[in-house]
């Protein structure tokens, strides 16, 4: 199904939490709406599913406006994010819940409905658990229910607000993968809220950003991680610091060095440059910094250090191999190899 | 020489328990139930004892009796349905939407409870007493009369029982969150369904002790219902009342055997829906 929205607009009293967002869809596509707490994206989410009204603007399924479709017509799938599980109901009528509210011709006889829901708990891989009461399973198997039973109505859309928010590391993994092999086997319009950006990349075919209400960038993860639209979401993404710099005709200058970085498109005078670890690198050549080892913490099969520019200027994060020796204290030099910088409009001043 | 020969063993110490008071509350707790209930009861099988075999079955027998049990019992017991239908509504209504004078209402539901059972008794017997104004226009219109008949004992049994069953319900309402209702119907559920299968059950512990506390509070009012009654024997007068009017011809025993006539009852009731709710929760998967 396609999903549009045109100038959407959700305010709680004087504060638009969901500010003014036009989005498309399309049919089949994963879509991750990534943020910060508090940036709208589950309004926004809650907006798409009937659970919040729109103040401004509409929401359109298939180019249909659903604005007035009660919830029980609307054909959304919600997984909450607490789940929202029926706490009397064990396992299997929880998943059945859907199917007996068919009315009319769409109704099921107990046979039908036995083998659509065996049929799910076996693709969420709750079998032997269909006896259970919702208190008596763990977060990741209330979390399989919670997904069967949104999944068990065919849903046109289906929408998960945090997913996997309160599940521990190794559970998440697994349910991510599981969740992107489901949807490459059933192709439904999907879209997750987290504020995880490692999940949202992994995740999601297309990933928003969010922030105050705003789309901050609508983009594939590889987009979203390469090219970040501003300096919020090069720093939401990925780790990240900042160099006070100067620009003069679009060249970068950090105090009297010409960094290597390309032009810029930004007026000239002190701006700031945002970068990644990857952006730093050991050197003994030109044009380089000085600076002195503070901190280093293991990360994966690196060493991730924190170096501070003597002199106060700064401070820099760079990746080293973790055999490397290095000690607190230790000073060398290091080039800039890449980074953005940002117009002032897409950009927070530097504390 | 080591350490271990010279010390004898340890005695064996009892395990602590984490939370400290354990004897202390315990025992304030027994001291006190037994004398606020325990002994009480005694007192009155022990009064109640000193009727002989005849002297009971007179009393069981007495169709007066029998008619006034009959009623105490009955109109609390049709009370408290009315209650564990309309108490959850105003509870929901009261927990789950903000409307101005919402606050109002909510102090309202007090009123039964902070108002003595006299004054209550007053005002709901001049209304709708035959002669009053509520009482007038509906014997006019549905034909029916409210004062002084059973009808008009269950009316202010409603009265009294409503707080106990609101105040139990907006707790457990205010913590079933609005995400199960939200879920239900996304799923497909019309707000009936929803209610039926998810607000009701959710909640079926607590609106049995509603009911129960509701019923357990009509049974024995007296302030408020004998106003409204009207206290024709045989046909309005409510067991409680029935014990003073035998204390009244100093009648002890025969009070006594009323009274533990209704005790009995009360217990049996009590321990059918005790039992009833054990069973739900298991069915239900409270805990």
């Amino acid at each position: 199904m396609k999903l549009e929205l045109e100038n959407v607009t959700r305010r709680f009293g004087p504060r638009s939490v969901v500010d003014h967002v036009s989005l498309e869809i399309a049919s089949g596509q994963l879509v991750g709406i990534l943020g910060p707490s508090g940036s709208g994206k589950t309004t926004l989410l809650r907006l798409i599913a009937g659970l919040e009204s729109a103040y401004e603007g509409r929401v359109l399924f298939d180019g249909l406006d659903v604005s007035e479709l009660p919830l029980r017509s609307r054909g959304v799938g919600l997984v909450f994010q607490q789940y929202a599980l029926f706490r009397h109901m064990r396992v299997f009528e929880n998943i059945a819940f859907g199917l007996r509210a068919r009315s009319g011709k769409e109704r099921l006889s107990g046979i039908e409905i036995r083998r659509r829901v065996s049929e799910l708990i076996h693709l969420v891989q709750l079998e032997g658990l269909e006896d259970r009461f919702p208190r008596q399973l763990s977060g990741g198997q209330k979390q399989r229910v919670a997904l069967a039973r949104a999944l068990a109505v065919e849903p046109r859309l289906l929408l998960l607000d945090e997913p996997f928010g309160a599940l521990d590391a190794m559970v998440r993994r697994d349910l991510r993968r599981w969740l992107r092999s489901l949807h490459e086997r059933t192709g439904r319009t999907t879209i997750f809220v987290t504020h995880d950006q490692e999940e949202a990349l992994e995740l999601a075919d297309r990933v928003i950003v969010m922030n105050a209400g705003r789309v901050e960038q609508d983009a594939d993860p590889d987009r979203i991680y390469d090219d970040p639209a501003s300096s919020f979401v090069f720093e939401f993404i990925g780790e990240a610091s900042r160099l006070p710099v100067q620009i003069r005709d679009g060249l970068v200058w950090f105090r009297d060095r010409l960094l290597t970085s390309p032009r810029v498109e930004a007026p000239d005078g002190p701006a700031v440059l945002h970068l990644r670890p990857e952006h730093v690198r050991w050197t003994e050549g030109e044009g380089s910094i000085d600076v002195s080892v503070i901190a280093g913490r293991r990360i994966g099969p690196h060493r991730r250090l924190g170096l501070e520019i003597p002199g106060g200027w700064g401070r820099l994060e760079m990746d080293t191999d973790a055999a490397t020796p290095m000690r607190i204290g230790d000073q060398f030099r290091v080039e800039i190899t890449g980074g953005r910088v940002y117009a002032p409009s897409k950009s927070r001043p530097l504390q | 020489m080591s350490v271990h020969a010279i010390m004898p063993p340890l005695p064996a110490r009892r395990p602590r328990r984490p939370i400290p008071g354990f004897g202390l509350s315990l025992g304030y707790s027994i001291v006190y139930l037994s004398f606020v209930v325990l002994l009480p009861l005694i007192a009155l099988a022990m009064s109640a004892a000193r009727l002989d075999f005849d002297g009971w079955m007179r009393v069981l027998t007495d169709d007066r009796v029998i008619a006034a049990l009959r009623l105490s019992f009955g109109s609390a017991l049709a009370a408290a349905i009315v209650n564990s239908v309309f108490g959850p509504i105003c509870a929901y209504a009261l927990v789950r939407f903000r409307f101005p004078g919402r606050r109002m209402l909510d102090a309202l539901v007090d009123v039964p409870f902070a108002l003595p059972t006299a004054v209550a008794g007053i005002a709901l017997a001049s209304l709708y007493a035959p002669s009053g104004p509520m009482g007038k226009a509906i014997l006019e219109v549905f034909g029916v009369q409210v004062g002084y008949t059973s009808l008009g004992v269950t009316l202010a049994l409603i009265f009294v029982g409503l707080p106990f069953t609101v105040r139990t319900l907006q707790p457990v309402l205010r913590d079933l969150e609005g995400d199960m209702e939200q879920a239900a119907a996304l799923l497909g559920a019309d707000r009936s369904r929803v209610w039926r299968r998810v607000i009701v059950p959710s909640v079926a512990p607590a609106l049995v002790t509603a009911f129960t506390l509701s019923f357990a509070r009509g049974a024995g009012e007296y302030g408020s219902v004998i106003f409204i009654a009207g206290n024709f024997p045989r046909l309005s007068e409510i067991a409680p009342l029935l014990i003073i009017i035998r204390l009244e011809e100093s009648n002890y025993a025969g009070a006594s055997a009323i009274a533990m006539v209704m005790l009995l009852v009360s217990l049996c009731s009590l321990v059918v829906i005790n039992l009833f709710q054990a069973l739900m929760r298991e069915r239900l998967g409270h805990e």
